[in-house]
């Protein structure tokens, strides 16, 4: 049985996303996918957590599978420490809530393709990327990862496909160069299993121009992939021109992937000792961390719409992830991967409650969210909520994660990214602040308080499409006011990872130890 | 001082936050609303009523309610100067609720429920900064209190309340930003933030430069709050909120965890011996003292009561924090019971001001004129607290300055004694005119207000009664200060820091 876990936590969403496709994928009025994907999803998310349960007991906090029997050097092994048991977890969960939120809103009569399917398929990459211990599968899985995510982006309202054609190539540049990388270390290594190439690359030599070449084509491919400033610019558009369910798991997880591919390749392949022989590295990803975390930051005080705000903050938000990763401490990693996890959680419920104020009140860009806290009240309290934990006021995630990277930042003496992360906390503040200043304290714009001054934007509000709204039966409308339930779980688990952060890093312990080793 | 495991300073911030929630529960029936936030108000100083006995009995009351990021307990614990505040902003709440109702019933606000909401939970947070056992804690009290205190500002929800408020929370997260960075550079150079009284000896040997950063981040982070120049900008901005904000908030709750953030830094985490040496206290102390000075001379050119209450407040926080840095124990003595006296005083002053507001809709000083015929009683209170606040004697101003300007005599520059007598002197310019107006000048207008048949024309009960309690306290403190438990509260802070 337990042989099968790990492969079965890749495999099982991947089966269910052919069943869902031959269930009729394409009829948005067919509820039967639907009810396949929740529940492949629902098994899905009871098997990450008996793996998580496992790897918390097993004394050295790792769950091993090679497939087919083949010595690891030759075959394929997965993997699993208490890391990859809670971002599985994380996929499947998030995954789940977006299948529901996809379910739910789909308008009975219309046609278009579902999303279901394509679902599934990245939750199996991305579970994929969190399990693999193989520097090639890791390629195939962000693949699988990133052609569910373009098509996923390409089903999003206009203008979605070619944000996902860039996405894709983009992506596919990203992925190439990654591949070379690790091409150029399996002529230096002659061997592409993680954990094992750590002794080969010091063996060969940890400033080899082969390994420095091969670091460098990985780095940046994956740079592309998390994303960091300067190769960001594909983001926006991409998550912001999807369709809810897909902006929710290209904001929480694709990105979360990301990152987690890059420790692992970093940490698990490359190792400490190569950040420490070559000690220009770890303050390079940092200060590209940095650089997100400012750049982001402001990038997002420009916009006017939601869902766009929400994308930049995602480059911000990773930016602190990465420094904390550059760092290389132990403190460091922790708050990275609290930081990762807390992200995760609040973005994909941000997101939802866009979506669902959105649906609400026909608002989309700060300017709509005039008033809109008396309009929607339950969104739109999350939304508050969620905002705060973004901005990292305790005693949310938010702040959990950070308060871990600015202490890991100051140990190491490197005061520029203590002000750079408590820059990039004002930063957020002024960007999410504005929108939470006009849901509860401004007049809606079409009201007679309305100032003459938001006078024009009451127009473009009313001229919106009224037919948008839920204007199907009582049971979808109710169906739809249930999805209330998804941005105020994220906003109360917001707090309880925050207040729980000390056993969160102390599950996470032997994993960080293991990447450090 | 032998710490006990107590549920009761956990209890202490839960009772008001739970009646946040029973406030916007029950938002929809305002007596049964109003009935909870009584009900909570009560258990509340009662429970810390508790706390301050045990305090001054030796006992220190500790919940640790788990552990926070890195292995910092996320503790709240009631020391003497925790319950001095505790007890400061617990007895004010009571009388601030009878009267925030009275006050909002009259005006017929709208929003009510998140206004009371919004009241409740910035009382528990207040409780958290507070009772907060190390510095992580209070951080996340103090940006807490933050995040409720702004729906208070912004409450009217016109242009001007919403730039205030916008303001306000600039300031205030900035502040914020900046207490979180000295609390990551005090962790990473002492590796402990717990409270300790006399300082956490680990700073004293660590590299001077990064110890002076902490300290500077952190005595500017409280400074906004405590409304140091050149940091004060959002105080008077921040009046536009309804009356009661500003009565209790805005001069006792808000304004003082800055200073209390700033009691705490320097007598509980780097030490009075640190602070002592260190090249940022005579600046510091400089502020202060500038502060007290042109803060009055600002209210003199106010002619909105609420903002020159505002000012006065502004000058008023910087004697405390000018108390704190002279260092000396008395100084210290006098900085703690201004916090009390200041606190009475002032919300005096303030409920008075919404209460000639609610009576006769005027809010600017020139329009004062005769007030006092109409409402004497208010009017007497009135005098009360600003007597008090310009430090006449038998009021309970007077003995906190009294204090104040001994310890600076007392200490390294006393030349700096004639910054709180000429401070005094300028409000005694800006409240005298108040007070003469109302009193001695007929009304101009035409409509001239007659007093009908009965005896008293007063405010509402609700209204009047929270006014003669705080202006009571206010003089019985100048009366017998050392019998009342606050100025107990003070001596053993004292003692615990200095040693007996």
């Amino acid at each position: 049985m337990s042989a099968l876990l790990l492969p079965a936590l890749v495999a099982l969403p991947v089966v269910g996303a052919a069943l869902a496709v031959l269930a009729g994928n394409r009829s948005a009025g067919n509820r039967l996918a639907g009810w396949i994907s929740g529940g492949t999803l629902a098994v899905q998310t009871l098997l990450a957590v008996a793996l998580a349960v496992r790897v918390g007991d097993s004394g050295a906090g790792t769950v091993r599978t090679v497939l087919g029997g083949f010595r690891p050097a030759v075959g394929v092994e997965l993997r699993a420490d208490p890391l990859a048991a809670l971002a599985v977890a994380l996929f499947a969960v998030v995954a789940l809530a977006a299948v529901w939120y996809a379910n739910a809103t789909a308008v009975g009569g219309k046609t278009g393709a579902r999303p279901d399917a394509l679902l599934l398929l990245l939750t199996a990459g991305l579970s994929g990327v969190a399990l693999t211990a193989d520097l090639f599968n890791l390629y195939v899985v962000l693949e699988i990862t990133g052609l569910a995510a373009y098509a996923l982006v390409a089903l999003g309202e206009r203008g979605s496909a070619r944000a996902a054609l860039r996405y894709l190539v983009v992506g596919t540049v990203g992925a190439s160069l990654y591949l070379l990388g690790v091409a150029y270390l399996y002529i230096s290594l002659g061997q592409l299993n993680i954990s094992k190439s750590n002794e080969f690359v010091s063996q060969v030599g940890l400033s080899s121009p082969l390994v420095l070449t091969a670091f460098a084509l990985a780095f940046v491919g994956l740079a592309v992939k998390i994303p960091l400033v300067p190769v960001h610019t594909w983001l926006p558009d991409a998550h912001a021109r999807a369709s809810v369910p897909a902006s929710v798991v290209l904001s929480a997880l694709v990105t979360t992937a990301g990152v987690y591919a890059f420790v692992k390749v970093l940490y698990g392949a490359f190792g400490v000792e190569f950040l420490s022989a070559n000690s220009a590295v770890g303050p390079l990803i940092s200060a590209l961390g940095a650089a997100s975390l400012l750049v982001g930051g402001a990038l997002a005080l420009r916009e006017s719409k939601i869902k766009r705000v929400l994308a930049y903050s995602t480059v911000s938000q990773l930016g602190i992830v990465v420094v904390g990763v550059g760092l290389g401490s132990r403190v460091g990693l922790t708050g990275a991967s609290v930081h990762l996890l807390g992200h995760a959680v609040t973005k994909a419920g941000l997101f939802f409650a866009a979506g669902l104020l959105a649906l609400a009140a026909d608002a989309k860009t700060v300017e709509e969210y005039a008033g809109i806290g008396n309009r929607a009240p339950v969104p739109s309290a999350a939304f508050a909520l969620l905002s705060l934990g973004m901005i990292g006021v305790p005693p949310t995630v938010g702040f959990a994660g950070k308060w871990y990277v600015l202490v890991a930042a100051a140990d190491a003496g490197s005061w520029l990214l203590v002000a750079a992360v408590l820059v990039s906390s004002l930063l957020s503040l002024a960007y999410f602040g504005r929108i939470l200043a006009r849901m509860y304290f401004a007049p809606p714009p079409d009201s007679d308080r309305a100032e003459s001054s938001d006078a024009p934007t009451g127009s473009v509000g009313a001229s919106g499409d009224s037919s948008g709204g839920p204007s199907g039966t009582v049971g979808a409308a109710n169906s739809v006011r249930a999805l209330d339930a998804l941005p105020v779980v994220a906003a109360l688990a917001t707090v309880a990872l925050g207040l729980s952060a000390s056993a969160l890093a102390q599950f996470l312990e032997p994993a960080i130890s293991g990447l450090l080793a | 001082m032998t710490e006990v495991t107590s549920l009761r300073p956990a209890l202490a911030v839960l009772i008001p936050a739970l009646a946040a929630v029973a406030v916007l529960v029950f938002g929809g029936r305002p007596n049964v609303r109003e009935s909870w936030t009584m009900l909570a108000a009560i258990a509340e100083l009662v429970v810390v009523g508790t706390l301050a006995a045990d305090a001054l009995a030796g006992r220190v009351p500790t919940t640790v309610a788990g552990t926070f990021a890195t292995g910092i307990p996320l503790a709240v614990r009631a020391d003497a100067l925790g319950a001095l505040f505790a007890s400061i902003a617990a007895v004010l709440w009571v009388v601030a609720s009878v009267y925030s109702v009275g006050y909002m019933r009259k005006l017929d606000e709208h929003d009510q429920s998140r206004f009371f909401a919004a009241f409740a939970a910035s009382i528990a947070s207040a409780m958290g900064v507070a009772l907060a056992a190390n510095l992580l804690t209070l951080f996340v009290a103090y940006e807490l209190l933050t995040v409720a205190t702004y729906p208070l500002v912004a409450h009217a929800g016109t242009e001007e309340a919403r730039r205030s408020g916008r303001k306000y929370a600039r300031y205030a997260f900035g502040g914020g930003v900046a207490v979180l960075g000295g609390t990551v550079l005090v962790y990473a150079l002492a590796g402990s933030v717990t409270f300790t009284p006399g300082g956490l000896a680990a700073l004293g040997t660590a590299d001077p430069l990064l110890a002076e950063a902490a300290f500077g981040l952190l005595a500017a982070g409280f400074g906004v709050k405590a409304a140091v120049m050149p940091v004060h900008g959002w105080l008077p901005d921040a009046m536009v909120a309804p009356t009661p904000v500003s009565a209790l908030l805005h001069a006792v709750a808000v304004v003082k965890s800055g200073v209390f953030g700033i009691a705490r830094v320097i007598l509980f985490v780097f030490g009075p011996e640190a602070v002592r040496d260190s090249a940022l206290r005579w600046p510091l102390a400089g502020l202060a003292a500038a502060t007290m000075i042109l803060a009055g001379f600002l209210a003199l050119r106010q002619d909105k009561l609420k903002r020159v209450l505002a000012y006065s407040t502004t000058s008023q926080l910087s004697f405390m924090v000018l108390g704190l840095t002279v260092l000396t124990p008395t100084a210290v003595l006098g900085a703690l019971f201004h916090l009390v006296t200041h606190a009475f005083m002032k919300i005096t002053a303030f409920f008075c001001a919404g209460t000639i507001y609610v009576e006769t809709e005027r809010e600017y000083v020139s329009q004062m004129a005769g007030i006092a015929r109409r409402l004497p009683a208010t009017l007497a209170a009135f005098s009360i607290a600003a007597a008090g606040l310009v430090g006449v004697p038998l009021v309970g101003g007077f003995v906190s300055e009294w204090y104040l300007v001994l310890g600076t005599l007392a200490g390294p520059i006393p030349p700096l004694a004639a910054a709180f007598w000429l401070a005094a002197f300028v409000k005694l310019l800006f409240f005298w005119p108040i007070v003469s107006t109302a009193v001695f000048e007929r009304e101009q207008s035409d409509r001239e207000w007659t007093r009908p048949e009965g005896l008293v024309s007063e405010a509402a009960p609700t209204i009047l009664g929270p006014i003669l309690f705080t202006a009571g306290v206010a003089v019985l403190l100048g009366v017998v200060p050392t019998a009342t438990p606050f100025f107990e509260l003070a001596e053993e802070v004292v003692a615990e820091v200095f040693g007996p």
